[in-house]
């Protein structure tokens, strides 16, 4: 079914990447969650810094409330690859697979250097961080996306 | 896999995004097909057999076992 309904419909990348047919509103469209996931995920260091008087339940829920928004970002993220054609299905897939594998990679080398007392008094001593997990997972997608298209290119 | 796919094309004189659009595929993934970098789907044989009328096997040459 998901393939019989790329077929009739299918979603290009070149949609949403510039180049011959760039459209604002794809684009949009696809990352919208995203940028609402920055938006709340500054909203809510905002608020948690100047509320510390928040009972920690409240102070949970506002901390936690970026990665509602993150999930209906990865749930267009899945329907946008869903959508594909099956090549770039699987360059994305792999794209996605490299990036998840690279970042697991960094964060885990992180935790062991900072067990090894590497990074104390360093940025990394408590791991990577929201703003650190995002431009890993970006860095690595876009290497793997790169690599992937030049291979089928 | 080795395949008649680019022989086929241009006996129609379609150009790889004209057989794209008739496949519902993008001209990237025509071309890796053609040029033996990507073997498609079962779904994608079959409708490109239905494009050339032709069967699979006389498309896409199989491994030797």
């Amino acid at each position: 079914m998901l393939y019989s309904s790329a077929m009739t419909n299918p979603v290009f990348p070149e949609a949403v990447r510039p180049g011959h047919h760039y459209s604002f509103q794809a684009d949009l469209r696809l990352n919208a969650w995203a940028f609402v996931a920055v938006a709340v995920a500054f909203l809510a260091r905002w608020l948690l810094r100047h509320h510390h008087d928040w009972s920690t339940l409240l102070q949970a829920i506002v901390a936690v409330t970026p990665l509602l928004p993150s999930l209906l970002y990865v749930r267009s993220i899945a329907r946008w690859i869903g959508g594909m054609d099956e090549l770039q299905r699987r360059i994305q897939l792999e794209a996605c697979l490299f990036a998840t594998t690279g970042t697991v990679f960094i964060a885990t080398a992180l935790g062991l250097l900072e067990s090894a007392g590497v990074l104390n008094s360093t940025r990394l001593q408590h791991g990577l961080g929201w703003e650190g997990t995002f431009a890993t997972v970006l860095f690595f997608y876009v290497l793997g996306n790169a690599t992937c298209n030049r291979r089928f290119r | 896999m080795k395949n008649r796919l680019r022989e086929l094309r241009a006996g129609k004189q379609w150009s790889q995004a004209d057989l794209a659009e008739k496949l519902g595929v993008s001209r990237q993934t025509v071309n890796a097909i053609e040029t033996e970098r990507y073997d498609p789907s079962l779904p994608l044989a079959f409708r490109l057999a239905q494009i050339f009328k032709l069967p699979i096997e006389k498309i896409f040459e199989a491994p030797p076992l």
